[in-house]
């Protein structure tokens, strides 16, 4: 093994041990109890696999000398029968000139790992085990952390629990997680060979017949997870024994994003039609199946996905950067609880006495309200893209970032109207022909459940229009626009006009959600239209992908549906979500699943044919299938 | 068809166009020559719409067709002219005037077949625009060939293609082309060339900008030497590839 490859294999080893101390140091393994050490290792065995992937697509490019010539559409490592010899060459040179196997590679970052984590923890057991008492200095080892991290039962250590044959487990364990990291990105490469021994296991893992049942596994996927999710609500059912409400809001988390993914496995045509009809239905089902807790928060996640996509009209089509959006969305919830709640305002109330109606009783039902919800937004919308108009980038961002702070200042200070920081109370419940669907199924679905559902179908409405959008003379007008406004113009596009357009129709998605988010809560007040929901649909369509309905739907439950499940973490969720932004954006910069026209943009072309494609593709098991969905 | 009296255009405080006065007529190729910042792309950024002159008038001629001279509303002068320079640039683009831009600048994340379809954005004549898709992709195979890749992907070549294709999707009257030949190889610059002999043959006005003053000089009918702003020169091509001065400053002879 050249001496290159080995301290490149060690520092990959290193990196790994220090990500994982992170997560000792915050008492992870604590949390998770019994199988801490098993997770650890997959933990490690996923980032070993992304370093690993790199290095084999750099080999093989460098080899076939392919890859360079990024003018040819066609990925060139893709060694299938269009290249056959191209490939056989390559396979005569692979050994000598990569002599080092990528399972030695994996063994030796593995190893590495394990050791140190077998010395750090056997360092801390020992000390435990003599009475030494650590956690004044350092407040999460606990002994209950370092008891999981070496595999013994809960509780204090002795001395006698400190032994060779623990560490030895440990350093295995990671050793395998190694290997085995190797042996996916091999079988992923689906090129022949690495090397003997790669070549051939990779050789069965990913021939045609595991491939399909891949596939398949990954479109029975959400439906597994959908069915044990509906098992573990049965009464008396428990996941790992503890804090199951949290495993299921995970799992729901889960089944909904793989719910995307299987769709881009599906072969376009009939069999994608019926796999979208299930989810569609599956989908559905959970607001009945979820209780109260995990019900509230997907509901959440699904205002905010009618909030990215919204958004994403305005900075990802248009490409105007909205800092300020939190004003539709604070317009809408402020309008439906003017229509909805008593007045609390003393001359409001006078007012509506005079023309004979009473203060106390709603003046519109949810569905009345939503029409004016809407064009309140979309006004508030038009209102804020004239004095915008001439600005671009940085400006855009300040003076909109103005805009949302002048709303929520004016619902703060204008007491009299809007009742100031005491808040609208008791907004009335969104109701279906005059009954409360809560009413009608028999408390099957709770009052949250009943918001989750209305959200699920507001989006399902909203990304559809959002994607017509995309496709339409208007979409490609806002890219154009996007890209440059003078040509866009000397090509007659209106750009006041379009401007305006995308304002106002991102507006009237973000009031729609501004209702639902009135309903949900009940009561509102100022302080839930901070800036941060601005900076939320922001990072939610960033972190998914800018342009890609899908994506969208994946970055919020990522960034609003995680937090959640973290909330076991305490004082370190936030950090932990910081740190898993930060390797998001290392890892996939361009989003989960960006959009095509996105990729384009943001990566070079040849990162845009190797790696994000085949990323994409390895997370997918099948290339091009995603293509179709966002165009 | 298309004519320019004393047209001034500022910089903020720079006088970038001194008063430049041209015609073209229907029919022809006429070409502005001139060494850089010479004012050759100001001036088509005059016409387009996209810098708007301070002085001076633009006019282009009221040809009634397509019934386009409504939707420029009145404003007419005496002769049945229009006056462009008060129109903004998507009306003006609306009239007729197509501009393929310096650099070419087409939209990279939209497909080639975006591309052309946005260079039509103003038309609501479907069927004349599938005919004049029909027409541009005939003009230039190459894009045919790549009709669902994004633009960005292509070569300079294509994209300078491209650009002239998506000008042409407009249906203009006239065509204002901008160094087409920039950055390209001299057997590409040759075949650009021979395609905008093509499109002149096929009945559209062209108004070209060229930094290569030889070549464009070749093709035209009349040409115009720009200088700082002002018009040094004028006069039929022939005449300006003979001219002493001319051949000095700007063939390289």
């Amino acid at each position: 093994m050249p001496l290159e490859s080995a301290t490149r294999a060690v520092r990959t080893g290193l990196i790994a041990f220090a990500f994982l101390s992170y997560l000792i140091l915050i008492g992870i393994p604590g949390r998770i109890g019994g199988p801490a050490l098993p997770v650890l290792a997959l933990i490690a065995a996923l980032f070993f696999w992304l370093i690993l992937r790199r290095e084999s697509i750099g080999q093989f490019r460098q080899v076939s000398g392919v890859g360079q010539d990024s003018s040819e559409g066609k990925p060139g490592w893709e060694i299938g029968p269009q290249a056959g010899a191209n490939g056989s060459r390559v396979r005569e040179l692979l050994p000598s000139r990569f002599g080092t196997p990528l399972v030695l590679k994996g063994l030796v970052s593995g190893v590495t790992t394990g050791l140190l984590v077998a010395i750090v923890s056997g360092i801390f057991a020992t000390a435990m085990g003599n009475g030494v008492a650590i956690q004044p200095v350092l407040d999460k080892i606990v002994p209950l952390n370092i008891a999981a991290l070496i595999g013994v039962s809960p509780g204090q250590i002795a001395q006698s629990d400190v032994s060779f044959i623990r560490f030895l487990v440990q350093v295995l364990l990671f050793a395998g997680a190694g290997i085995l990291a190797a042996l996916v990105a091999a079988a992923g490469r689906n090129e022949p060979a690495q090397n003997a021994l790669t070549g051939r296991l990779s050789a069965h893992l990913s021939g045609p017949t595991i491939r399909s049942g891949g596939r398949f596994a990954g479109i029975a996927l959400p439906f597994v997870l959908l069915v044990y999710i509906a098992w573990l609500g049965l009464p008396g059912v428990t996941a790992f024994g503890t804090n199951e409400g949290t495993v299921r809001l995970l799992l729901t988390l889960i089944a909904t994003g793989s719910g995307l993914f299987a769709l881009r496995l599906c072969r376009p045509g009939r069999e994608k039609l019926v796999v979208a009809v299930l989810l569609g239905l599956g989908v559905v089902t959970m607001p009945f199946i979820l209780d109260q807790f995990q019900n509230s928060v997907m509901g959440l996640v699904f205002i905010f996905v009618m909030m990215g996509l919204g958004l994403n009209i305005v900075v990802g089509y248009a490409g105007l950067l909205d800092l300020g959006y939190v004003a539709f969305f604070a317009i809408g919830a402020y309008t439906y609880a003017f229509l909805s709640a008593p007045f609390s305002s003393p001359y409001i109330s006078s007012l509506l006495i005079l023309l004979g109606i009473s203060p106390e009783s709603p003046l519109l039902g949810y569905w009345m309200a939503l029409p004016v919800a809407m064009l309140t937004a979309a006004v508030g919308g038009v209102l804020l893209g004239i004095p915008v108009l001439r600005l671009r980038g940085d400006y855009l961002a300040i003076v909109t970032l103005g805009f949302g702070e002048i709303i929520r200042l004016f619902m703060l200070n204008l007491g009299e109207l809007t009742n100031g920081p005491r808040g609208i109370l008791e907004i009335s419940q969104p109701a279906l022909f005059g009954l409360t669907p809560v009413d009608v199924t028999f408390g099957l679905l709770s009052s949250q459940g009943w918001i989750f559902l209305l959200a699920l179908v507001s989006s399902a409405l909203v990304a559809f229009i959002a994607n017509r959008l995309n496709g339409s003379r208007l979409g490609r007008a806002w890219f154009a626009m996007q890209e440059d406004e003078d040509v866009a113009e000397a090509t007659g596009v209106h750009l006041v006009r379009t401007k305006l357009l995308a304002f106002a129709i991102g507006a009237t998605f973000a009031g729609m959600a501004g209702q639902l988010y009135a309903a949900r809560q009940i009561n509102i007040f100022p302080e839930n239209f901070s800036l941060f929901v601005s900076i939320d649909a922001l990072a939610l369509i960033i972190v998914g992908g800018i342009g890609s309905p899908a994506g969208i739907v994946l970055g919020a439950l990522a960034l609003k549906g995680l937090p959640e499940v973290l909330r076991g973490v305490d004082e370190y969720r936030i950090v932990t979500f910081a740190a898993l932004l930060v390797i998001m954006m290392i890892v996939r910069p361009d989003g989960i699943l960006p959009s095509p026209r996105r990729r384009i943009q943001l990566a070079d072309p040849e990162e845009a044919v190797g790696d994000s494609d085949q990323e994409t593709g390895e997370a997918l098991a099948d290339g091009d299938g995603g293509k179709e969905e966002d165009q | 068809m298309l004519i320019l009296e004393s047209v001034h255009t500022y910089y903020g405080h720079i006088h970038a166009l001194k008063g430049i006065s041209l015609t073209v007529n229907e029919g022809e190729i006429v070409t502005l020559i001139g060494s850089n910042g010479a004012g050759k792309t100001t001036t088509l950024n005059t016409i387009s719409g996209v810098l708007s002159a301070r002085g001076g008038a633009i006019y282009l001629q009221d040809s009634g067709r397509n019934g386009r001279s409504r939707s420029a509303g009145g404003r007419h002068d005496s002769d049945g002219d229009i006056r462009l320079d008060r129109l903004p640039a998507h009306e003006i683009a609306r009239l007729g005037v197509s501009q393929s831009p310096e650099g070419r600048k087409i939209f990279a994340r939209l497909s080639v077949q975006e591309n052309l379809a946005m260079g039509a954005f103003a038309r609501t004549d479907h069927d004349s625009i599938r005919s004049d898709l029909d027409r541009v992709l005939k003009l230039f195979p190459r894009l045919q060939e790549r009709l669902t890749q994004p633009g960005g992907t292509l070569s300079g070549g294509e994209q300078q293609m491209l650009a002239i294709g998506r000008a042409l999707m407009s249906s203009p009257r006239i065509l204002l082309l901008d160094e087409p030949s920039m950055g390209l190889a001299p057997i590409l610059v040759q075949q650009i060339f021979q395609i905008i002999r093509e499109i002149n043959a096929q009945g559209t006005t062209i108004l070209l900008v060229e930094q290569n003053a030889q070549a464009a000089l070749q093709v035209a009918n009349r040409g115009y030497v720009l200088e700082t702003g002002n018009i040094v020169l004028s006069g039929a091509a022939q005449d300006l590839l003979a001219d002493p001065q001319v051949a000095e400053a700007y063939l390289g002879i």
